[in-house]
C-alpha cells in the first residue's frame, strides 16, 4: 500500500492551500460589463473649461531592479471632476487646518505637502500584510507630481523602502484620507520591520476623512471617498479598479497569472487626485459667502480653531439665512461663544435656532444666556411670548424665570 | 477532628470492604539551601523579611541551573513552590542587568486567573523592594481584556509579561514588529503547568513556541525556557517534545510536608451477577456528610459540573439536616470571579465554609486556602490529576486526608485494584505530536506571515517544512517563492481563524431561538450527536431542544423546555484503510498501525429519563456524514484465534466490540487524554482484512500521535486490560469491564479473555525481538 505525499495528504485534510477569494460573486460579471477602457479612460466631468488632471504629460518611469517608480505630472489648475487643482495659498491651508485638527500644518509651503496613498496585500495590520504600492502627490514647479512606489519583488523590499525614505525629504506635512488609522500604522510597521526610521513619524497629518467626516457627515450618506469624490467633487469612476481588488490582483502579477498593474497603478493615482482635489473643496467651504449646513459646521470649527476673524462673520452671515444649521452643533456653538464671551452672538445664534426647530431647551438656553447677561427686559419680554414645554420640570423653571425677571425690572437698578 | 473520622473509617466493618488501598505519606522534616551567590541582596532581603531564610533543595537546585542558562522543568508535587525557582532567577538578572541591557521575560499561563495570580505573585515581590530604578520591574498581564493604551505601555516598557498561549498566537507574534523593543530583550520564557499541553491543544502550543523561536531569532535572540510541571511520565520527554529543547530537569521536592492518608475507596456491590456497584456520587454524598459532621474542612471534586451541582444540592441538604447553616456548603465551578473566590477563601480561613464541591476548575493552581480533606467521586483520570486535587488538602502542620471514591468505570475499577499505581507509578505519557500534518501546516502559514521562510529554514522540527512550503506556494497558493524564500502573499490574517484547542475552527453555534441569544459553541464533530434536531442541549442546568439545525449556515436553532429525559445519538462508523505503516504478524493476531479515513455518521436518536435510564422513544436523524483522515492501531484477529474464541457465535460475537470499549477505557492509565480523544471499535469482519478487527483511532483529523503510543505501548495496554477483566466481579461483563452482558451476548465476556491472553501472548515475543 503506497504512503501517500504531501501534497495529497493536505488535500485530504481539506487545509487551506489556496488563497480564499474573498466574496465577489459579482466580480466575474462586472468583469465583462465593464466597458474596455484606456488606463486614461475617466467619466464624470462636467467641466469643459479646463484640461483634466487625468491627461497628465505621459509618464515615466524608473525601473530599479525590484522597485518601479511611475511618475506623471498633472498641470496646476487641471481639473479632477469639477475641481481644479491647485497648490493652497496660506489662508485656505488654515482652513483645512481647522477642519483636520492640526493646527501645526496650517503654514505650510506647498512643496511641504505630501498627499499620499497606499496599496497594501491585506487589510489587517500585522508582520505579513506588505505595502505593495505607495503613492506620493506633492507640488512642484512642473506641476503637481504624482510618483508611485511600485515593489515589483517582496524580497527587495528593505531597499524599496531606503528609497521612499531618500525621496520624501524636505517634506513635512502628511495629507491622506483615513491615513491616520491605516497608511501610516502600516508604513510604521513596515519600516520597523527593516529597522529603519519610521516614515512621517510625528509629521502634522491631515486625515481628509476625519475632516469630511466634520463636515459632511449628516450631508452625505457615507463619507468613503468615493462618495465624496461622486458628491463634492463631481467625478466618478467609470472603469476604476476597486481597491478592494488590488491585493489579487498584485498577487495574480507576481506569480504572472494576469497584469492589471496599470488598473492598479491608476486606482492609486485616483485617490490621489482625489486628495488634491478635495483639499481644495474643503477649503473653499470656509469662504464666508457660502450658506448651508455644512457652512454651520465650517463656521463652528474655525470657531473651535481660534479663527475668530473668519468665524464671526460666517456665524453673522449664517444666522441672517433661513437654514437651519446641523442638529446638535447650535447648543456646542452657544456654549463655547459664551464661554469666550461672545454672549451676543451666542443670543443670536440660539435664537436662530429656536425659530427653525422651536425645540425647549434651545429656548431655555437662549433665556437663561439673556438672565445671565442682565437682559432682563429681553427675559421678561421672552417669557411672556413664549413658553417651554408642558411637561416637569419646564413649567416650574419658566415660572421662577419669569419671577426673577419681574423682581428685577421692579427694583431700581444697581450699579456695581 | 479527621484523626477521629479516619478512625472512625478505618474500623468501621460495614465499610472494610470498600476501603482497598491505604497509604500514609509520613510527615517530612524537608530539606533546604541557602541562597545561591548571584541572588541579587535587595530580593534575598525582601524574602528574609517574609520568613524565607533559605530555599527548599529543588528551588535552589532549579534556579542555580537557570542561572546557568540551561533550560530547566521543574516537576515537584503542587505547593512546592515552584513560582519562586523561577521568579528568583529571573527577577535577580533583571535587577543586576545595566539598565539598557535589561532582559525581558515572558510567562505562559493556560488561564486568566492564573496569569493574574502570578501577577500579583511577581509584584508584591517587586513592592516590597527598596527605591531605586533597578527595583523598579514592570510585570503585569497581557490578554484580551488589556485596554488599547496599556498594551502600548506594555509593548515598550514591560519587563515581565504574563499572558496565554492564544494571545501570543494570535496577537503577540502576528504583531512581532510593534514588540520589537520586547523581542530584542526577551531571555526568558516560562511555562506553567506544562503537563496540560498535550493532545490537540499541546500539539498546538508546540508549533507557536516553534514560531516564537523562530521570531526571537530574527531579533537576535535565543531563549531560555523554564517549565514547571506537575506529575508526569517523563517530564523531561515532554519538555523536549513541546518545546524542542532539552531541560535540566528537578523532581525530588526539598518542601516539608505534613502527615498525609490517601484512601481509596470501592463503593459496594449491590448486583453481583451484573457487577454492579452502587454509585460512586451516593457513596462520597455518605462519606462528606460525616466529614461534615465531624468538622472537617472538605473539598469534593467532581468530574462534571452537574455532578458539582447534584452534590452541592445534597450537601446543603445534609447540613440543613445536620443542624449546620447551609451556607456552609458553597459549590465552585469555572467562570468564576476572583472576588467570589476570595469570599470562598475568606469563609474558609474564618471557619464559616467547611465544604467546597467543585469541578476540576479548582485543580489548575486556583487558591482557595488549603483544607483537611479531599474527597474525589472518580478518578480524575490522571495521577497528575490526582496529586493536584489530593494537594488541595494539606495544611503545614496536622495531618490531612484524600479519599477516592472510584466510579464503576473500567479505570476507575482498575485503580480501585492497583491503588499503587496511583502513589508510585510515574504517571502517565502526555502525547502531542507537533507534526501533525494538519496543525502544523496552519502555524506553518502563521509563520510565514510573521516573517518570510529564508531558504532551507524548517518550522522548528517539523520534517515536512519544504514539502508544504512547496505546496502552499503552488497555483493560486497562499506563498510567493522567490530565489528559495517564501512570503506570505495573502489578503487573510492566518492566526485570527486557527484555534489552538481544535484542529479547526469550523463551529457551530447554538442559539436560543427566540431571543436570539447565542447559548454555546459545538464543534463540528460532535453536532451531529449533540445538536442534531430533537436533541435536547443541556446549558446551565436548563435543557433546550434543538428545532432546527442550519448545516451550512453552521447554527443549531434551540429551545427552552422542561422535560425528564435527555437524548443520545447511536452512531455508525466505517473505516476505509488509507496505508499500513507498520504491522506484526503473528498466527493469531496481526497487531499494525497506520492511516485512515473514518466515516461517522449519527443514525437514530433516544429520548433516556433522568434517573431511570428509560429509554422512552427514539427517532431517525438525517444529517451529512462527518469524514476525516486519522491515525489507528489496530489488532486484525486471525482465522485460528476467532475460531478458538468462538466468535461466529451470536452470543461470543460481542467480545470484539467489548474488548475495544476496554483498551480505550484503560489507557488514561498510560496516556494524558481526555473523552473523545482517542476512539475504539470493534467490528466482527473489516472488509480490508475480511476478518475481526479491533481498532484504537486517534479522535483528531491527522491525528496527535496516540495512534502510535498505542501500537508502541500494546503490551502494557494489553496487560491493564486483562487485568481489569480478570479482576472484574461480574459473570458476563458488566460497565467495569467489556460493556453489560445483556448487550454484548452472554459469552462475551469468556471470548474476551480468550482474545486478550492470545493477543498478549502474540505481542510479548515480538517486542523482545525488537528490544
Ligand atoms: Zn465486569
Amino acid at each position: 500500500m503506497k504512503s501517500l505525499s504531501i501534497l495529497e495528504r493536505l488535500q485530504r485534510h481539506g487545509v487551506g492551500l489556496r488563497r480564499i477569494e474573498a466574496d465577489r460573486a459579482s466580480s466575474g460579471a462586472a468583469e465583462s460589463i465593464r466597458p474596455p477602457c484606456e488606463v486614461n479612460g475617466f467619466a464624470g466631468s462636467t467641466s469643459e473649461r479646463r484640461p483634466s488632471a487625468l491627461t497628465p504629460i505621459p509618464p515615466s518611469s524608473e525601473e530599479l531592479g525590484a522597485i518601479s517608480i511611475v511618475e506623471t505630472v498633472h498641470p496646476i489648475g487641471s481639473c479632477h471632476g469639477d475641481w481644479p487643482i491647485g497648490p493652497l495659498d496660506s489662508r485656505a491651508a488654515a482652513a483645512v487646518s481647522w477642519a483636520a485638527r492640526e493646527p501645526r500644518s496650517a503654514e505650510v509651503i506647498p512643496g511641504d505637502r505630501l498627499y499620499i496613498d497606499t496599496e497594501t496585500t491585506g487589510l489587517h495590520a500585522g508582520a505579513g500584510s506588505l505595502v505593495f504600492l505607495l503613492g506620493v502627490g506633492r507640488y512642484e514647479a512642473r506641476g503637481f507630481v504624482v510618483r508611485q512606489y511600485f515593489l515589483r519583488d517582496p524580497t527587495a523590499e528593505e531597499q524599496y523602502w531606503r528609497r521612499v525614505h531618500q525621496d520624501i525629504s524636505g517634506a513635512r506635512v502628511l495629507v491622506s484620507f483615513h491615513g491616520k488609522s491605516f497608511d501610516r500604522p502600516r508604513l510604521r510597521d513596515r519600516c520597523l520591520f527593516h529597522r529603519q526610521d519610521p516614515l512621517f513619524e510625528d509629521w502634522p497629518h491631515v486625515d481628509l476623512y476625519h475632516a469630511s467626516r466634520r463636515l459632511w457627515k449628516d450631508s452625505l450618506p457615507d463619507v468613503r471617498l468615493q462618495t465624496l469624490e461622486r458628491h463634492q467633487l463631481g467625478f466618478v469612476r467609470s472603469c476604476d479598479l476597486p481597491g478592494s481588488e488590488c491585493p489579487q490582483a498584485y498577487f495574480q502579477w507576481l506569480r504572472g497569472e494576469g497584469d492589471r498593474t496599470p488598473e492598479i497603478l491608476l486606482h492609486n493615482r485616483l485617490d490621489i487626485l482625489s486628495l488634491a482635489a478635495l483639499e481644495c473643496k474643503v477649503s473653499a467651504v470656509f469662504e464666508a459667502a457660502l450658506g448651508g449646513d455644512v457652512a454651520w459646521r465650517a463656521a463652528f470649527l474655525a470657531w473651535e480653531a481660534g479663527a475668530t476673524e473668519v468665524a464671526i462673520p460666517m456665524i453673522g452671515n449664517l444666522r441672517q439665512s433661513p437654514i437651519p444649521a446641523p442638529a446638535g452643533l447650535i447648543p456646542k456653538l452657544a456654549s463655547s461663544l459664551a464661554r469666550r464671551q461672545q454672549n451676543q452672538l451666542a443670543i443670536a445664534v440660539l435664537e436662530h435656532e429656536y425659530a427653525a426647530r422651536r425645540e425647549t431647551p434651545t429656548l431655555w438656553k437662549w433665556a437663561r444666556l439673556l438672565e445671565q447677561s442682565g437682559e432682563w427686559e429681553r427675559v421678561f419680554a421672552l417669557t411672556q411670548t413664549h413658553s417651554l414645554a408642558a411637561t416637569p420640570p419646564w413649567p416650574a423653571r419658566w415660572l421662577r424665570l419669569r419671577g426673577r425677571a419681574t423682581r428685577r425690572l421692579a427694583r431700581p437698578q444697581v450699579r456695581v | 477532628m479527621l484523626q477521629r473520622f479516619l478512625g472512625e473509617l478505618r474500623h468501621d466493618p460495614e465499610r472494610a470492604d470498600c476501603v482497598v488501598g491505604w497509604r500514609t505519606e509520613p510527615a517530612c522534616v524537608g530539606a533546604f539551601a541557602d541562597f545561591p551567590d548571584w541572588v541579587h541582596p535587595a530580593l534575598r532581603e525582601v524574602l528574609r523579611r517574609r520568613g524565607i531564610e533559605r530555599l527548599y533543595s529543588h528551588q535552589a537546585q532549579a534556579s542555580q541551573a537557570v542561572a546557568e542558562g540551561h533550560h530547566v522543568v521543574v516537576a515537584t508535587p503542587t505547593a512546592s513552590g515552584k513560582s519562586l525557582c523561577y521568579n528568583l532567577p529571573v527577577l535577580s538578572s533583571i535587577m543586576s542587568a545595566a539598565s539598557s541591557a535589561r532582559p525581558t521575560a515572558l510567562y505562559l499561563f493556560p488561564t486568566k486567573a492564573l496569569s493574574q495570580d502570578q501577577v500579583s505573585e511577581v509584584n508584591e515581590l517587586v513592592q516590597a523592594l527598596p527605591e531605586g530604578a533597578e527595583f523598579s520591574v514592570g510585570a503585569a498581564t497581557y490578554d484580551g481584556d488589556t485596554p488599547g493604551d496599556v498594551r502600548r505601555v506594555l509593548r515598550d516598557r514591560g519587563d515581565i509579561i504574563v499572558t496565554n498561549p492564544h494571545m501570543l498566537h494570535v496577537a503577540i507574534l502576528p504583531n512581532h514588529v510593534r514588540w520589537g523593543t520586547f523581542f530584542r530583550r526577551l531571555r526568558y520564557v516560562v511555562i506553567d503547568e506544562l503537563h496540560i499541553y498535550r493532545g490537540v491543544f499541546g500539539s498546538s502550543v508546540a508549533n507557536v513556541i516553534r514560531r516564537l523561536k523562530r521570531v526571537a531569532r530574527h531579533y537576535g535572540r535565543s531563549l531560555q525556557f523554564i517549565a514547571s510541571s506537575a506529575t508526569i511520565r517523563d517530564p523531561k520527554a515532554h519538555f523536549r517534545r513541546l518545546i524542542e529543547e532539552t531541560p535540566v530537569c528537578v523532581q525530588e521536592s526539598g518542601a516539608p510536608r505534613a502527615e498525609r492518608h490517601h484512601v481509596v475507596y470501592n463503593p459496594p456491590i449491590v448486583n453481583a451477577a451484573l457487577g454492579v456497584r452502587a454509585r460512586a456520587l451516593d457513596e462520597a454524598r455518605d462519606l462528606a456528610r460525616a466529614l461534615l459532621r465531624a468538622g472537617v474542612a472538605t473539598i469534593l471534586f467532581g468530574r462534571s459540573r452537574t455532578a458539582v451541582e447534584v452534590l452541592t444540592k445534597y450537601l446543603k441538604d445534609a447540613a440543613r439536616e445536620e443542624g449546620i447553616p447551609e451556607s456552609a456548603v458553597v459549590g465552585y465551578r469555572g467562570g468564576y470571579l476572583p472576588l467570589l473566590r476570595r469570599e470562598i477563601e475568606h469563609g474558609l480561613r474564618a471557619g464559616k465554609i467547611r465544604m467546597v464541591a467543585a469541578t476540576n476548575a479548582l485543580e489548575l493552581g486556583v487558591d482557595i486556602g488549603s483544607l483537611d480533606a479531599v474527597v474525589m467521586v472518580g478518578y480524575p483520570g490522571s495521577v497528575a490529576s490526582y496529586h493536584q486535587q489530593s494537594g488541595r488538602a494539606g495544611r503545614r502542620s496536622g495531618q490531612s486526608a484524600s479519599i477516592l471514591v472510584a466510579s464503576s468505570l473500567p479505570l476507575d475499577q482498575y485503580v480501585a485494584q492497583d491503588p499503587a499505581i496511583i502513589w508510585e507509578g510515574g504517571g502517565e505519557q502526555g502525547v502531542l505530536n507537533p507534526d501533525n500534518l494538519v496543525i502544523a501546516t496552519n502555524h506553518l502559514k502563521c509563520a510565514a506571515f510573521e516573517l518570510p521562510f529564508a531558504p532551507g529554514e524548517t518550522l522548528g522540527e517539523f520534517p515536512s517544512t519544504p514539502d508544504v512550503l512547496s505546496a502552499l506556494a503552488g497555483p493560486g497558493g497562499v506563498l510567493l517563492e522567490r530565489q528559495g524564500r517564501f512570503h506570505w502573499m495573502d489578503e487573510t490574517y492566518p492566526a485570527e481563524a486557527l484555534s489552538l484547542d481544535a484542529v479547526e475552527m469550523d463551529n457551530f453555534l447554538v442559539v436560543e431561538e427566540k431571543s436570539g441569544k447565542s447559548l454555546g459553541h459545538v464543534d463540528r464533530v460532535s453536532a451531529m450527536t449533540t445538536i442534531h434536531p430533537q436533541a435536547i442541549y443541556q446549558h446551565q442546568g436548563t435543557q433546550f431542544q434543538i428545532n432546527r439545525l442550519d448545516w451550512e449556515g453552521r447554527r443549531a436553532y434551540a429551545e427552552k423546555v422542561l422535560v425528564d429525559y435527555y437524548t443520545e445519538a447511536e452512531t455508525g462508523t466505517e473505516v476505509r484503510v488509507l496505508s499500513e505503516d507498520e504491522t506484526t504478524p503473528t498466527e493469531a493476531v496481526h497487531c499494525g498501525r497506520g492511516d485512515v479515513h473514518i466515516t461517522e455518521i449519527a443514525t437514530f436518536w433516544k429520548r433516556i429519563r433522568f434517573y431511570t435510564n428509560e429509554n422512552l422513544e427514539t427517532g431517525p436523524i438525517d444529517l451529512p456524514p462527518e469524514e476525516m483522515d486519522t491515525t489507528a492501531a489496530w489488532f486484525v484477529i486471525q482465522d485460528s484465534l476467532a475460531a478458538k474464541a468462538g466468535l461466529a457465535l451470536g452470543s461470543r460475537a460481542g467480545a470484539v466490540a467489548g474488548l475495544a470499549t476496554l483498551l480505550k477505557g484503560v489507557a488514561p492509565l498510560f496516556l494524558r487524554i481526555g473523552g473523545r480523544d482517542l476512539r475504539a471499535l470493534g467490528m466482527a469482519s473489516h472488509p480490508h482484512w475480511k476478518k475481526p478487527v479491533i481498532m484504537l483511532y486517534d479522535g483528531v483529523p491527522g491525528g496527535v500521535g496516540l495512534a502510535e503510543q498505542v501500537y508502541a505501548g500494546r503490551e502494557a495496554l494489553l496487560l491493564a486490560a486483562s487485568r481489569a477483566l480478570e479482576g472484574c466481579a461480574c459473570l458476563y461483563g458488566c460497565p467495569s469491564c467489556i460493556g453489560l452482558g445483556g448487550e454484548r451476548g452472554p459469552g462475551s465476556k469468556a471470548a474476551a479473555r480468550i482474545l486478550l491472553e492470545e493477543c498478549l501472548n502474540a505481542v510479548r515475543p515480538a517486542q523482545e525481538v525488537s528490544s
